[in-house]
């Protein structure tokens, strides 16, 4: 299998003409008609593997495609294996290299049939680009459009296409950069394949969730960091299209967790990479999550806190009531987001960040003693990454008296530890880690739910105000509940955690242990 | 843990100035370092006693007498190794480290007497096997002088390629009289010549 380095933005009409203009002029630009089949098992063995298989005609060349999606490895690379064919006839041996074993006795067992098709005229042209740093790269760059046919529905295809077909990928990122500034594009990282299928069963836009980091014993942080942050870039640009199109709540939340894993990776890794470089692009993010925070407490109210409190005897139709204001204040700031978001800002501090990782300039190697830590064992960091925070809670803990306040800023410091020791856990191999950060977890949750009731007096405290006199009447009452609510159950959510904090401050810590483990090998 | 032993049977060819230099920069690199003294004259010990207060901390202890302890929390062990060091204890001592660090002086008496210990460590199994890291070390150089040239020549007759060649400068005895190292200067003088470090540390811990 080799691997495809590809950036993708849809385009308006206006902008392709634009482009075509620009860029495409017929003295370079080379012109062909592409009619494409996509295939899969009656049950969808591929798409729910993430894999599209293709038989492509142009110019009387049958080509055979196998793609991936895009993985942790970085939101620009797929996985391609691709063969000419002499007769339009399916070599399904290639899906071996991508498939596991099982699904691909699913595949050969069932056999597949055709699915979609599209029928689109590119236009392409290579392009050499010299980098802000001398390097140079050629790309190619391919205007498409047409049509994607379903047996349901047609859909017109209109983007750009940057392929990197020599040099490094920086020079690919730093031309999408400038295009997409000079044009104002919209990224994307689904596939044509992708949005067929979502086409076809009229499904809404992924929800992109990061997989868990692989890290093992002998991940280098060069090598962790830079993983670290591609995952969070996959799962901050996977998320647009639902936030834009439908703003599910799941999406919302995964949107706002991949701008909080990097903001915390920053943090953890503070002494050992150049953030300065990247303030800009950092800041805007901040912006993009703060926003998206507001959308996620209100769905939290909804979702959750709503059933709890009626659990604890808050009135149904006091909840009724407050529930369509609620939702049209949702709109409103899922609004704000999605006017964010249509700046296309955000994808310029993505290419910044992506640029910044692939160069290398994330490294801080002004001191250069802390430049030793790039070579570094991941594990070997979680006792500095962690020790401290770790030691600062459990003393604060230790401290804490009834006040909610206090546990309160408790709940912030697990919260932080417990985002922080996720990058460490895997790499820290063993039982210790994975006990640790399960009870760490729990602990997270029962705090939490101290915090819900809290929020909720909050979020109604900062609601705009109903138009309609009875929901206006509602919003205080409901709130007073709440208030009433929260200091009745108090005592009884400390006295829990209190427990539960005995339990979790007895753990050995997993980077102290791991540093005797490790001692101890052979 | 790791342990890294600095040897010569060679004295006075720098094997405190690199011990003390190893901990010092480790443990400001930001991994727990202890620094071991193993020679009866306590060159380290006293070093260490002499380091002003306000200086970046650094654990040391006393091997003279019995090797181990007062390593808890320990990420790392630089040994500062007597130059008497021969037979069963400098086997010991290697098989229990997982790197060895040899200064060498460009001086032709000094030549001799590390090709005689090379071709001891040689014969241990461990280290002729490779499975850890050997680092020979030229110290004292004074770029372009005939006993460098020497030294290059004695070095290329061995295929032996030197991880890190550090300069001849005053300021090391000044330093070592005032309990410091290179490590605890942020002048640009001490920048230069840190960079000389650089390529030993890098090995050390990658
Ligand atoms: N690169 C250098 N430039 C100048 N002086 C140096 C350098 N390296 C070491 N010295 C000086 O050489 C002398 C001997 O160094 P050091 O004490 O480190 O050697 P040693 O191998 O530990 O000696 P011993 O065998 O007595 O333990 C010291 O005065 C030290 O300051
Ligand atoms: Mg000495």
């Amino acid at each position: 299998m080799s691997v495809e380095t590809e950036i993708k933005f849809f385009l308006s009409a206006p902008v392709a003409r634009a482009l075509s203009r620009d860029l495409f002029p017929a003295a370079v630009a080379r012109a062909d008609h592409l009619d494409t089949t996509y295939f899969d098992t009656p049950a969808g063995h591929l798409e729910a593997a993430k894999v599209a298989l293709r038989l492509r005609l142009s110019d009387n060349r049958i080509t055979q495609t196998i793609k991936t999606a895009p993985r942790a490895s970085g939101p620009f690379s797929r996985g391609e294996v691709e063969r000419v064919l002499s007769a339009p006839r399916l070599v399904l041996d290639d899906l071996k290299q991508v498939l596991s074993p099982r699904a691909y006795s699913h595949v050969t067992r069932t056999g597949v049939a055709p699915t979609f098709r599209t029928v689109f005229d590119r236009r392409r042209r290579l392009f050499r680009h010299t980098a802000r740093s001398g390097a140079i790269s050629t790309i190619e760059l391919a205007l498409d459009q047409g049509e994607i046919d379903t047996s349901r529905a047609s859909h017109p295809i209109c983007e750009l296409e940057l392929e990197l077909k020599s040099g490094p990928p920086e020079g690919l990122l730093d031309l999408a950069r400038d295009l997409q500034s000079r044009y104002g594009l919209r990224l994307s990282i689904d596939s044509k394949a992708a949005r067929a299928a979502r086409l076809h069963h009229g499904a809404a836009p992924d929800i992109w969730r990061a997989p868990p980091l692989n890290f093992t014993a002998e991940t280098r942080i060069a090598k962790a960091y830079p993983a670290i942050v591609q995952t969070c870039l996959t799962q901050f640009i996977a998320n647009h299209e639902n936030v834009l199109e439908v703003g599910a709540p799941e999406a919302i939340h995964q949107m706002r967790v991949s701008i909080r894993r990097l903001r915390s990776a920053n943090g953890v890794f503070k002494p050992i990479i150049a953030a300065a470089r990247v303030a800009p692009a950092l800041a805007l993010l901040k912006d993009i999550f703060e926003a998206l925070g507001r959308v996620r407490d209100i769905d939290v109210l909804i979702a959750e806190t709503f059933d709890k409190l009626a659990g604890m005897g808050l009135d149904k139709t006091q909840m009724a009531q407050l529930t369509p204001h609620l939702a049209a204040w949702r709109e409103a700031e899922l609004a704000r987001v999605r006017a964010l978001l249509e700046t296309g800002d955000q994808w310029r501090a993505v290419f910044d960040i992506a640029l910044w990782i692939e160069t290398g300039a994330w490294r801080n190697i002004e001191d250069p003693v802390g430049r030793l830590w790039h070579a570094r064992r991941l594990a070997e960091f979680a006792g500095p990454a962690l020790d401290r925070r770790y030691r600062n809670v459990v003393k604060r803990a230790r401290r804490a008296t009834r006040d909610p306040l206090e546990w309160h800023r408790v709940r912030l410091d697990v919260k932080k530890l417990r985002y922080n020791a996720e990058f460490f856990v895997n790499a820290c191999a063993g039982k210790t880690a994975r006990v640790f950060a399960r009870e760490l977890r729990q602990l997270q949750e029962q705090l939490g739910s101290l915090n819900d009731l809290a929020v909720a007096a909050d979020i109604l405290a900062a609601a705009p105000p109903a138009a309609d006199p009875m929901v206006a009447n509602v919003i205080p009452r409901v709130r007073g509940f709440i208030e009433g609510a929260a200091a009745a159950a108090l005592p009884g959510i400390v006295a829990r955690l209190r427990k539960r904090w005995r339990t979790f401050a007895a753990r050995p810590t997993f980077w102290t242990q791991s540093r005797t483990d490790a001692g101890r090998r052979p | 843990m790791k342990t890294i032993a600095v040897l010569n049977a060679k004295g006075g060819c720098g094997k405190t100035t690199l011990s003390t230099h190893l901990a010092v920069a480790l443990s400001r690199s930001g991994v727990a370092t202890t620094l071991a003294d193993l020679d009866r004259q306590k060159s380290a010990l006293r070093w260490h006693a002499l380091r002003p207060e306000g200086a970046f901390p650094v654990k040391a202890v006393d091997w003279t007498q019995n090797i181990g302890g007062g390593l808890k929390k320990s990420a790392r062990v630089v040994l500062d190794c007597p130059a008497a060091l021969r037979g069963a204890r400098l086997e010991d001592i290697v098989a229990t480290a997982e790197a060895v660090v040899v200064p060498v002086l460009p001086s032709v008496f000094d030549e001799m007497a590390t090709a005689r210990f090379l071709g001891r460590l040689a014969r241990i199994k461990s280290l002729r096997k490779g499975r850890k890291g050997l680092h020979v070390i030229a110290n004292r150089v004074r770029a372009g002088s005939r006993a460098m040239a020497r030294l290059t020549e004695f070095a290329e007759n061995r295929d032996l390629i030197f991880t890190a060649i550090l300069s001849e400068r005053a300021l090391y005895g000044d330093l070592a009289t005032r309990g410091l190292t290179l490590f605890d200067l942020n002048t640009k003088a001490a920048a230069a010549l840190i960079e000389e470090w650089m390529p030993l540390l890098t090995a050390l811990e990658d």
